[in-house]
C-alpha cells in the first residue's frame, strides 16, 4: 500500500528504531517484581536498554553509571492506556460518522508539556486514542513518553494497531445532535453498515482478481477506499478494536457485531457499568480501561459502583487503570491503591491494574509492564509505598534513559529562582 | 456476596446497639488531633456526646455496651468547607446543577434554600468519612452566604448547624492563561465591586442596628450577618494581586476574612502569616498552570503553609468525587506536608475555620462524629469500617454498596 | 502607519504603457554574481532590460533619457518576495469553507470539494487588492517580484508572481500559478477537521483520479459520460502525477511531519514553507522558503517551557540555528518574518551576517534562488546583460546598519524615494472629538459622521454613515496631516475599506476620502459637531 520511502526515510526509521538503549546499574533499591515478589535492597543492571539482571551486589561490567536507590521503591513504569495528550489540533474528525482512515500517529506532538507532566506520575507508556465523536473514530498509537526527541522516536512499533469506537452519548450528540445517528440504535446501526460496507468491498476486489486471472488484459480494478480498508484490517484480525463504552446494553450489543463479523474487541474504555455484564465480558475475554472511582459527570455516568470492580476481579475480567486527563495521569499510582479498597486486591495486583495488565491490553506486555530480565528498561521509582498517595515519584527511567529526576527538576528551579531574586533586588 | 454476608453479620450482632443511647467505643487507635494520637482507647459516648476518654487499662464502667473495632483506628469525622453537595447532581451544565446563578453581586442566595440530601450523593460522601460540609455557591463577584450542614440527617433542617456561616467572594477575575506572564498594576474590575458593595452593605447594617430608617435593600439586608454575627468572608484568590486585595480588604473591614485557593500563596507566606487570615485549599487535583512554577506548585503549597504556620485546610469542591478529599491531602505529605498536619487540615483546622469548637477533633465534650478505619486515613487503599453521627452509628448500604449487592446478584430492583 | 511617500505620487500620475527609455547608471559601485561589491562601474539600462554594465572606463557613449551620477551608492539586483498573503481580501475567519451561518454538518453527506477548503482552481487574479500603500511599500524597499500566495482554504488555488507597479493585475502578473498552496490548517466544521484528515483527503483524491484514469478509454455508459466532470478533482491530476507542485504551508514541527508524509504522495517534492522548528526535523532535498523569524511557534516547546526560554531561543539558538543552515546549503530562499514586514527581515538578515553567514548566501537567498525556483532566472535574479533590468539602488551597502533603498528600477522605470523628514512625524494637532463630514465626488454629495480619538501617538475611532458602522483601523497625525483608513460592512456582508487623507487647521479638516473598489477620491470638509482635546 505505501510507496517507496525516499532513502532519508528509511535512515531516519532506522535510526528511531535503533535506537541505542542505554545502561545504568541501580542499587540497593527496592524492587516490586510479580514473580519473584518484593526484593529489598538488590541491584539491576540495564544494558543496551533491556533489563539483564535483578540481583545482590551485581559487578558493575566496566564503565556504567550507578545510581544509589537505598529507600526507594522500583516499580515498572506506569502504563496509562488511555490518554488523549501529545496530540496536535483536533482529535476529533466530527464531520463523519465513520473515519477510521484518521490516525492518531500522524498527529503526535512531541513538544507537550504534558508528557513531562506525565513522567513526574512515573507514567512512561501511553496510548492515544482518537476521541469519541464518532461510532468508528481512528486509529490510535502508543508512545513511550521520550520527552524531548521526536515524534518517531516515541512510537511504540510493537504495540497492537487499535481503532477507536465509541457508542453512548457522545457520538449520539457530536455536532448539535442534528444529524444520523442521534440515538444508540442509531450508533449500533452505523457501526454495521460500515463493517458490512467493508465486506462488500472485499468482495469486489476478490470477484475483480478471479477475473483478471489469466486474463491478457485485465479491466480495471475497483477502486481503492482507504476508510474500508482499515475496518478489513480490523475484520481480518490485524487490527483490534478499542470502544468507548458506558452503559451495558450497548456494549452487549457490540459484542454481538464483534461476534458475527468476527473481530475482536479489546478493551472497553470508561465503562461504569461494566460490572453489570461481568460474565459476559469475562467469557470473550474483552479487557477494561476504566477509571477507579470517577463518576457522574454526565447521565451515562451516573450509574455506578466501584465496589463492582471486586465482582469484576471474580469474574476474572482484566482491569486497567487510565486517565484519560491530563492531570489524573501524574496520580495513576494512587488510583491503583484504591483498587485494594474497592476490590480486596491484593497490593501486587493493584499494582498490576498500571502497570501489567495495560500492557497486555496495549500487545506489548512482552516487552514492558513488569520487571523481568529481558524486558525493556521502563521504570518508576517512588520514595516510599508506590500505591500510597504519601509517596511521590522521583525518577522516571524509559529504556535506561533517565527522563525525569525530580533532584534535577528543583535544581533547575531554584537556580531560576535565585536570578529572579537576583533580578528584584 | 461476601459484602453482603459481612454487612448482614454486622447488622445482625450490633442490631441492639443502634438504638442505645450511650456506648463505648474501643478501637486499635485512636487520633484525636488535639493531642497525641493513642495506641488503644476506649471512647465513651453518651446522648451524642463523647463523655469520656479512656485507655486500654482503665476499667469499663458499667451502662455502656462495648462496640470493638479490633484493627480500627478512630479519626474524627471529616469537615470539607468549599463543597458543592447537595447543589449539584449529575453532569456540568445539567439541570442537576443549581451552584452557580446568573448575575454578580448575589449575597441573597442562600445554599441552604437548595441542599437537596436525598440523592445518591450524599450518603457515598458520608459513607467516605465527611461529617460537615459548608455548601458553597460559585459565580459572580460576590456568589452567596454558604451554609454549614452535617451530612446525617433527614432533611435540610435537621441538618444544618449555621444558615448563614460565610460569605463567598469571587476575586479572580479570570481563568490562569498560560501565556500570561506580568499581573495586572492596578486592582481589577471585581476588587473595585466587592469594596463598595462591603462598603454600602456596612453602611446599612450600622443604620438597620442604629433603628435608623432606610430604604429596603434585599442585598444588604442579606449580608447583615457578616457585621452582626461576624461571621467570615471566603474569598476565592489565585493570584499575588487578589490574595493582597483579600487581605488589605479583610483589614479594612476589619472582617474575618478566609483566603481560598491561594494558587500563588507561596510567593506571600509572611504577608498571610501577618494577616491571620486562614486558608481553605482548592481541590489538590490541578496541574501547574505555568512551566516555571513547577509541576508540584500545587502540591508543595499545603507544606509551606505548615512551615510557615497559617492555619490551612483541605476542600474538594466535587459532589461526586468526595471520596478523594483524604487522598489528596495524602498527596500533600508526599510534597512536604507533615501527617498530622494532614490529618488536622482534614478536621480540626477547617472547623476552627467555621467557629466550631465542639467538631473536628477528639475531645471530652466534643460531638461524637466519628470514622472509623482499617488503616491511616490518607492512604487510598483503606475502608471506613464505620461512621458515626452525633453519636449514632448510620446503618445501611449507601448507593455504591447497593449497586455492587444488586449486581451480584443478577437482580433488577432491590 | 500610513507612510507617504512620493512614490505614491508616483503611482497615481504614472503612465502605464511601456515606453522605451533608456538610463545610464554611473560611479556606483555594483554587487557581483561573485558575491563582492565592485566599484566603480556603470551599468547602462535600456528598453526595460540591462543593455550593458562594467567599469567606468568603459563608459558607453550617447544620449539617454536619464543619467543618474550615484557616486557611493550601491546598485544590487532588486529582491524577490518569496511569500507574501497580502493583496488579498480577507474574510472575518480563516477556512473559506462557507458562511458562517452554515448550520452544523450533516455528518451523512460529503460536501464538494470546493466548499470545503480545496478550491485549486482559484485564480488570485480575479481578487487581488492592490493598494497604493501595498505596492509602495514593497518597492521602497526594493522588491520587484511578489510572490504572492492564497490565505485561506486548505488547498487555497494557484499562487501569482506580480511585480507591483500598476493597479491592474493584468500588467502586474509575471508568472501565473506557479505553485499550488495547501495549508495544514484543518476546517472547522466540515471534512476533515483534523489534520490526519487532510492527508487522508488527498489520498482519497489520489484513488479516485487513478480510478478514472484506468477507465478512461472506456466506452461511455448509455445514459452519457462515465463520470460527472469533476473541475476541482482534475486540476489535481497534474499535482499528485504530473509536473506542477504544491507549496506546503507548515507552521510547526507538527504539521511539518505531517508535511513530509504528503510529499510522498506527489511525484515532484513539493516546495516547503517551514516555520522557525525547521532545524528539529532532518531536512529533505526539495526547494524550502523560510521566513526568517526567530521567534518560536506558539506550540514549540521553547514557547511553552517559560518566558526565559523563550527569549534565549529568540537570542541565540534560532540565529544560530538558521546560520548552521546556511553553511550547509547554498539553495534556501527566505521570506519576510511578517507577510509584508520587510523592515523585520533586514534586521534578522543583519543577525545572521553578524553570526558569521556569508553576505553572498543571504542575498542568493532573496534573489538567485527564488528566481530560480519560480522558474525566471534567465530574466530575473542577477545584474547581468540580457536580463530585466530590475535593480535597487542604496545609500549604503544592503546588509549594513541604517541602509535605505533610493531608487527602485522596475522593469528598466525608476522609481524613486528620498527620505522623508522627521519632522513631520510628530502631530502638531489633536483631531479627537465628533466630526460631521460632507463628501463629494462624482456621484454627488453625501454626509457622515466619525469620532475620533488621538491617544498616545495612535489615531483610533469610527465612521457613521447611515446606521452603519467603520471602525478606524490604521489612523495617524503626522504635522498637521490626518490620514486613516476605515474598514466596515456596507449592503449586507460586502467589506467595505476607505482611506480617509487630510489636513487638519483651524478646527476643520479638508481632505479626500477614497474607496477601495475605485480610483475615486471623494473632496470632504469636514467640521467638529464637539470638539475634544487641545494641542
Amino acid at each position: 500500500m505505501k510507496k517507496l520511502m525516499p532513502c532519508l526515510w528509511i535512515l531516519l526509521l532506522l535510526a528511531a528504531l535503533n535506537l541505542p538503549g542505554e545502561d545504568l546499574l541501580l542499587r540497593k533499591g527496592r524492587f516490586y517484581t510479580f514473580d519473584r515478589g518484593i526484593l529489598e535492597g538488590y541491584d539491576m543492571l540495564i544494558l543496551n536498554g533491556k533489563i539483564r539482571s535483578i540481583a545482590k551486589g551485581i559487578v558493575n561490567p566496566g564503565k556504567v553509571p550507578e545510581r544509589d536507590l537505598k529507600g526507594f521503591s522500583v516499580v515498572p513504569g506506569l502504563i496509562d492506556s488511555h490518554n488523549h495528550i501529545a496530540l496536535a489540533g483536533e482529535i476529533n474528525e466530527v464531520s463523519e460518522n465513520i473515519t477510521p482512515e484518521i490516525d492518531m500517529a500522524e498527529q503526535i506532538n512531541p513538544d507537550d508539556p504534558n508528557i513531562y507532566y506525565c513522567l513526574t506520575g512515573g507514567v512512561t507508556m501511553v496510548h492515544l486514542l482518537h476521541g469519541s465523536a464518532n461510532p468508528i473514530g481512528g486509529r490510535n498509537v502508543t508512545v513511550k513518553l521520550k520527552w524531548g526527541e521526536s515524534a518517531e522516536a516515541m512510537i511504540e512499533r510493537r504495540a497492537l494497531p487499535t481503532l477507536k469506537l465509541a457508542l453512548g452519548e457522545n457520538p449520539k450528540t457530536a455536532t448539535g445532535g442534528k444529524s444520523f445517528p442521534i440515538t444508540r440504535m442509531g450508533v449500533a446501526a452505523s457501526i454495521r453498515t460500515a463493517f458490512s460496507q467493508a465486506l462488500e468491498y472485499r468482495k469486489g476486489w476478490e470477484e475483480w482478481r478471479r477475473e483478471a486471472k489469466g486474463r491478457k488484459k485485465a479491466p480495471p480494478s475497483p477502486k481503492r477506499n482507504l476508510r474500508l480498508e482499515v475496518l478489513l484490517e480490523v475484520l481480518e484480525g490485524k487490527r483490534v478494536v478499542r470502544c468507548h463504552t458506558y452503559r451495558a446494553e450497548e456494549s452487549l450489543e457490540l459484542m454481538r457485531i464483534a461476534k458475527e463479523y468476527g473481530f475482536k474487541i479489546q478493551g472497553f474504555e470508561h465503562f461504569h457499568q461494566a460490572y453489570r455484564i461481568a460474565d459476559e465480558l469475562a467469557k470473550e475475554k474483552i479487557g477494561l480501561s476504566v477509571f477507579a472511582d470517577s463518576w457522574n459527570y454526565k447521565a451515562e455516568a451516573s450509574e455506578f459502583t466501584p465496589y463492582g470492580f471486586a465482582l469484576l476481579r471474580e469474574k476474572g475480567v482484566e482491569i486497567s487503570l487510565n486517565s484519560d486527563l491530563s492531570e489524573a495521569m501524574r496520580r495513576l499510582n494512587i488510583e491503583a491503591g484504591k483498587m485494594v479498597r474497592y476490590a480486596d486486591m491484593e497490593r501486587m495486583e493493584a499494582l498490576k491494574t498500571v502497570t501489567l495488565n495495560p500492557a497486555r491490553l496495549l500487545g506489548t506486555d512482552k516487552y514492558v509492564g513488569s520487571l523481568v530480565v529481558g524486558k525493556d528498561a521502563d521504570l518508576a521509582v517512588f520514595d516510599g509505598d508506590p500505591l500510597s498517595p504519601t509517596s511521590k515519584c522521583c525518577l522516571t527511567i524509559i529504556e535506561g534513559k533517565v527522563y525525569f529526576d525530580r533532584e534535577e527538576d528543583l535544581r533547575s528551579r531554584s537556580v531560576k529562582r535565585v536570578e529572579e531574586k537576583e533580578a528584584t533586588r | 456476596m461476601k459484602r453482603t454476608a459481612l454487612f448482614l453479620s454486622l447488622f445482625l450482632i450490633l442490631f441492639p446497639l443502634f438504638s442505645a443511647e450511650r456506648f463505648a467505643l474501643k478501637a486499635k487507635r485512636v487520633v484525636t488531633v488535639s493531642g497525641a494520637p493513642m495506641e488503644g482507647g476506649v471512647l465513651l459516648i453518651n446522648k451524642g456526646r463523647i463523655e469520656r476518654v479512656l485507655s486500654y487499662q482503665d476499667p469499663l464502667p458499667e451502662g455502656y455496651p462495648l462496640v470493638e473495632f479490633k484493627e480500627g483506628t478512630v479519626y474524627p469525622g471529616l469537615i470539607n468547607l468549599y463543597s458543592s453537595l447537595g447543589i449539584t447532581g449529575v453532569g456540568w451544565g445539567s439541570v442537576w446543577n443549581d451552584s452557580k446563578e446568573v448575575g454578580n453581586l448575589n449575597p441573597q442566595l442562600s445554599t441552604f434554600s437548595a441542599f437537596y440530601p436525598w440523592s445518591n450523593l450524599l450518603p457515598i460522601v458520608r459513607s467516605f468519612g465527611t461529617l460537615t460540609v459548608l455548601v458553597a455557591p460559585n459565580g459572580g463577584a460576590v456568589s452567596g452566604r454558604a451554609s454549614l450542614m452535617k451530612t446525617s440527617g433527614w432533611n435540610p433542617d435537621e441538618m444544618v448547624l449555621e444558615r448563614d456561616a460565610a460569605l463567598i467572594v469571587q476575586l479572580i477575575d479570570k481563568r490562569p492563561a498560560r501565556e500570561k506572564e506580568t499581573m495586572a498594576p492596578a486592582p481589577s474590575k471585581r476588587t473595585k465591586e466587592v469594596r463598595e458593595f462591603l462598603q454600602a452593605s456596612r453602611v446599612y447594617s450600622l443604620r438597620a442596628c442604629a433603628g435608623e430608617k432606610q430604604a429596603y435593600s434585599p442585598l444588604y439586608e442579606a449580608t447583615r450577618f457578616l457585621w452582626e454575627k461576624k461571621r467570615p468572608v471566603i474569598f476565592a484568590a489565585n493570584t499575588v494581586e487578589e490574595i493582597r486585595e483579600a487581605i488589605k480588604i479583610s483589614q479594612e473591614f476589619a472582617i474575618p476574612g478566609v483566603l481560598l485557593g491561594a494558587y500563588e500563596g507561596e510567593k506571600l507566606l509572611p504577608e498571610i502569616r501577618l494577616s491571620g487570615l486562614p486558608v481553605i485549599l482548592s481541590s489538590l487535583y490541578e496541574g501547574n498552570h505555568k512551566w516555571e512554577e513547577g509541576y508540584d506548585m500545587v502540591y508543595r503549597l499545603p507544606g509551606l503553609l505548615e512551615k510557615s504556620e497559617i492555619p490551612f485546610a483541605f476542600s474538594f469542591y466535587s459532589s461526586a468525587n468526595a471520596f478523594d478529599f483524604p487522598v489528596q491531602a495524602g498527596r500533600a505529605v508526599a510534597y512536604g506536608l507533615s501527617r498530622e498536619g494532614a490529618v488536622k487540615a482534614l478536621t480540626m483546622t477547617p472547623a476552627r475555620i467555621m467557629g466550631l469548637k465542639d467538631r473536628g477533633s477528639i475531645d471530652v465534650g466534643s460531638w461524637a462524629d466519628l470514622i472509623v478505619l482499617d488503616g491511616d486515613l490518607l492512604e487510598g487503599t483503606t475502608k471506613v469500617l464505620a461512621v458515626f453521627c452525633e453519636g449514632k452509628r448510620i446503618q445501611g448500604m449507601d448507593y455504591f454498596q447497593r449497586e455492587a449487592e444488586r449486581a451480584s446478584r443478577r437482580e433488577s430492583g432491590e | 502607519m500610513v507612510k507617504k511617500s512620493l512614490a505614491t505620487l508616483l503611482f497615481l500620475f504614472f503612465v502605464l504603457p511601456l515606453d522605451a527609455q533608456s538610463y545610464l547608471l554611473k560611479n556606483v559601485s555594483i554587487w557581483t554574481e561573485a558575491g563582492t561589491l565592485q566599484g566603480g562601474c556603470f551599468l547602462l539600462v535600456k528598453d526595460g532590460f540591462i543593455d550593458s554594465l562594467g567599469p567606468m572606463k568603459a563608459l558607453p557613449k550617447g544620449t539617454f533619457d536619464g543619467e543618474y551620477d550615484l557616486k557611493d551608492h550601491f546598485l544590487y539586483p532588486a529582491l524577490i518576495d518569496s511569500y507574501n498573503t497580502g493583496f488579498q481580501p480577507s474574510t472575518a475567519r480563516k477556512g473559506a469553507e462557507g458562511s458562517e451561518e452554515a448550520p452544523g454538518p450533516d455528518k451523512n453527506t460529503r460536501l464538494p470539494l470546493e466548499e470545503r477548503g480545496f478550491t485549486p482552481r482559484k485564480s488570485l487574479t480575479e481578487t487581488l487588492l492592490l493598494k497604493n500603500e501595498d505596492l509602495s511599500k514593497a518597492l521602497s524597499r526594493g522588491f520587484t517580484l511578489v510572490h504572492v500566495v492564497p490565505r485561506e482554504g486548505i488547498v487555497g488555488g494557484r499562487t501569482l508572481l506580480l511585480s507591483p507597479i500598476s493597479k491592474n493585475p493584468k500588467v502586474n502578473t509575471v508568472s501565473e500559478g506557479p505553485f499550488q498552496v495547501l495549508r495544514l490548517e484543518p476546517n472547522s466544521s466540515r471534512y476533515p477537521t483534523t489534520i490526519s484528515g487532510i492527508l487522508a483527503q488527498i489520498r482519497e483524491i489520489k484513488e479516485e483520479l487513478l480510478y478514472r484514469h484506468a477507465r478512461k478509454d472506456l466506452p461511455p455508459t448509455l445514459s452519457g459520460r462515465r463520470f460527472p466532470y469533476d473541475p476541482e478533482l482534475e486540476a489535481f491530476r497534474p499535482l499528485l502525477f504530473g509536473d506542477e507542485r504544491f507549496l506546503l504551508v507548515t507552521n510547526n514541527m507538527v504539521q511539518q511531519r505531517l508535511a513530509e508524509h504528503i510529499g510522498k504522495e506527489c511525484p515532484l517534492p513539493p516546495v516547503l514553507l517551514l516555520s522557525p522548528d525547521f532545524w528539529r526535523r532532518p531536512l529533505p532535498a526539495s526547494p524550502l522558503i523560510l521566513p526568517l523569524l526567530f521567534k518560536p511557534p506558539l506550540t514549540s516547546r521553547y514557547s511553552l517551557e517559560g518566558e526565559e526560554k523563550k527569549r534565549e531561543a529568540e537570542e541565540r539558538l534560532y540565529p544560530e540555528k538558521f546560520s548552521l543552515l546556511f553553511k550547509e546549503r547554498a539553495d534556501i530562499i527566505l521570506a519576510p518574518p511578517d507577510s509584508g514586514d520587510y523592515d523585520g527581515l533586514l534586521k534578522n538578515l543583519r543577525t545572521l551576517l553578524k553570526k558569521g553567514v556569508q553576505e553572498k548566501r543571504l542575498l542568493d537567498s532573496l534573489t538567485v534562488n527564488p528566481a530560480r525556483l519560480f522558474k525566471v532566472q534567465d530574466r530575473y535574479g542577477t545584474l547581468e546583460r540580457g536580463k530585466v533590468a530590475d535593480l535597487i539602488v542604496t545609500d549604503r551597502p544592503l546588509l549594513e546598519e541604517k541602509s535605505r533603498v533610493t531608487i527602485t528600477f522596475v522593469e528598466g522605470r525608476p522609481f524613486e524615494f528620498p527620505k522623508v523628514e522627521k519632522g513631520d512625524e510628530t502631530p502638531k494637532v489633536d483631531p479627537s472629538g465628533n466630526w460631521s463630514v460632507k463628501a463629494q465626488g462624482s456621484l454627488g454629495s453625501f454626509s457622515f459622521t466619525m469620532v475620533l480619538q488621538l491617544e498616545k501617538g495612535n489615531l483610533t475611532g469610527q465612521l457613521f454613515y447611515q446606521g452603519k458602522r467603520f471602525d478606524i483601523t490604521e489612523g495617524s497625525v503626522s504635522g498637521d496631516r490626518v490620514s486613516f483608513s476605515a474598514r466596515g460592512t456596507l449592503l449586507g456582508d460586502q467589506i467595505m475599506e476607505l482611506t480617509f487623507q487630510g489636513r487638519m487647521a483651524d478646527k476643520r479638516i479638508e481632505g479626500t476620502l477614497s474607496l477601495d473598489e475605485g480610483e475615486e477620491s471623494l473632496s470632504l470638509v469636514a467640521n467638529p459637531e464637539t470638539l475634544g482635546g487641545e494641542m
